[in-house]
């Protein structure tokens, strides 16, 4: 039986725009076990973000629980809870988010850095997981020097950098076009194959085909639950 | 046999623009009183006087005998100064001359300066406050670059919160950055205070042709600018680096 990586409980998230509160996620069971390729799929604004956010611990429920590896997200500390993002989840933004002053390579050590690796080994990593992605050729590249799809690759070594249980991935694709769109989703696809637990969010259908599990989204609750 | 030429000095300005070399003989005269001759045997700089400086009038220096003649006026003199020799007592010089002369007031060196700099010490004043003003202006600046780089920042700052970056490590790296920022700022502050008081004391020096300095960057101040350029990083690195580390993550994305 495969382990359970993240479950969320009867999940509430409500934020208050000036005195409106918005409920952006209302009374959500999920369960993410170890090797699962979960597609979230839904129209902007339903809130498939913040359940990713609120899964990987960036945020705190309002109502309900985030079971994260064995730990409840609310019961853990500030600190406790970005070491665990730090050492158990990678993180993949639609708009990359790597640091301009570093470069390919350093990027993707910063979370090899901040967890303590000595400074070759993280190096040594750093390089073996660009090449994973395909960029052996751009370790020393800065990202302005990178396309759209490189950066992502980019990102998606720096979010394997400390060999995490789980890759939540914010509409990956969201910023490139359809081909380059179709390699970073079988760089995912291969991923997962290698044993990487996956939710990515995304409006793109392409990259929920090879999902095991596919969830639809609708005003802050999921609609419907399927394994093609 | 003749009797030998008077000897004057003349001030070096004085010798250039009269075209008068050493070893000339000048035809000089008081206002009611016959030219004489006389040898030049030398040149002088005008002392580093800033009440002075500015003055174009020509000098010449006479032995205080050859003076009295050329002006009719013997025994009359305004002002005049004494040199003591190493270990002389200059307060017993001082009394024994105002016992001596009497009308005269012997003054000591730093009195007489402090008499004829008043002026200075105003505008020194002056200095100082364009001094307070640049240094609250350059804080400002760099509180303001810094408050424009934590906006280009928030959302860096964001997704390395979300990836697991410490809010230490946040911090330490926006502090770090604006702290090398002040450093980086005071050191071509300090460098540009050097080449630009160079600048100035070579034109006014050759303006004025004196050796008097009119812009020094001493090491004292050197310090001063260090110590002031350095804290102020600390001070703006510090609310900089908290500013940037005080929200939870998912709020600092929506910023």
């Amino acid at each position: 039986m495969k382990s359970v990586v993240a479950e969320a409980r009867a999940l509430h998230r409500t934020y208050m725009r000036g005195d409106t509160p918005v409920r952006a996620i209302r009374g959500i069971d999920i369960t993410i076990q170890a090797a699962d390729y979960v597609a979230i799929l839904g129209p902007s604004g339903c809130g498939k973000s913040t359940l990713l956010n609120l899964l990987g611990g960036i945020d705190i429920p309002t109502a309900g629980s985030v079971r994260l590896l064995g730990h409840d997200t609310r019961e853990l500390s500030d600190r406790r809870l970005t070491r665990l993002r730090l050492e158990k989840v990678g993180f993949v933004f639609q708009r990359f988010h790597l640091l301009p002053a570093l470069s390919a390579a350093e990027n993707v050590e910063l979370p090899m850095a901040e967890a303590g690796l000595p400074r070759p080994r993280r190096r040594a990593r750093a390089e073996d997981l660009l090449d994973y992605v395909g960029l052996s050729h751009r370790v020393d590249h800065r990202p302005g020097q990178l396309s759209g799809g490189e950066m992502q690759r980019v990102a998606i070594a720096r979010a394997l950098a400390n060999k995490p249980a789980l890759i939540l991935a914010d509409e990956p694709t969201g910023e490139l076009d359809q081909d380059t769109g179709a390699e970073i989703g079988e760089l995912f696809l291969r991923l997962n194959r290698d044993g990487t637990t996956l939710v990515i969010v995304t409006h793109d259908t392409s990259l929920a085909r090879p999902a095991t599990v596919v969830h639809r989204m609708r005003d802050g609750a999921l609609q419907t639950e399927a394994k093609p | 046999m003749a009797q030998p030429l008077p000897e004057l000095l003349l001030e070096n300005r004085t010798a250039v623009n009269l075209e008068i070399s050493i070893g000339d003989t000048v035809w000089i005269s008081g206002l009611d009183t016959q030219e004489r001759p006389f040898v030049v045997v030398g040149t002088y700089r005008r002392p580093a006087d800033p009440s002075t400086v500015t003055l174009r009038d020509y000098r010449a220096t006479f032995h205080l005998s050859d003076l009295q003649e050329l002006l009719g006026a013997g025994d009359r003199v305004d002002r005049f100064s004494v040199l003591l020799r190493p270990g002389a007592s200059r307060d017993a010089v001082i009394a024994e001359i105002d016992r001596l002369a009497f009308g005269a007031d012997a003054l000591a060196t730093e009195k007489v300066a402090a008499a004829t700099s008043e002026t200075f010490r105003v505008v020194s004043r002056f200095h100082r406050a364009l001094a307070g003003i640049t240094i609250t202006g350059a804080a400002v600046f760099l509180l303001c670059l810094v408050v424009l780089k934590l906006e280009e920042r928030r959302l860096e700052g964001a997704s390395m919160r979300d990836v697991g970056i410490s809010r230490r490590t946040l911090f330490l790296w926006m502090f770090s950055e604006t702290l090398v920022m002040a450093g980086i700022g005071t050191a071509i502050g300090l460098v540009l205070g050097w080449v630009g008081s160079a600048l100035i004391n070579a034109y006014f020096r050759r303006l004025y042709d004196t050796s008097m300095a009119f812009a020094r960057v001493t090491e004292e101040l050197a310090l001063l600018v260090a110590f002031i350029g350095l804290a102020t990083g600390v001070v703006v690195g510090t609310l900089a680096g908290l500013g940037l580390v005080r929200s939870r993550s998912s709020r600092l994305r929506q910023l």
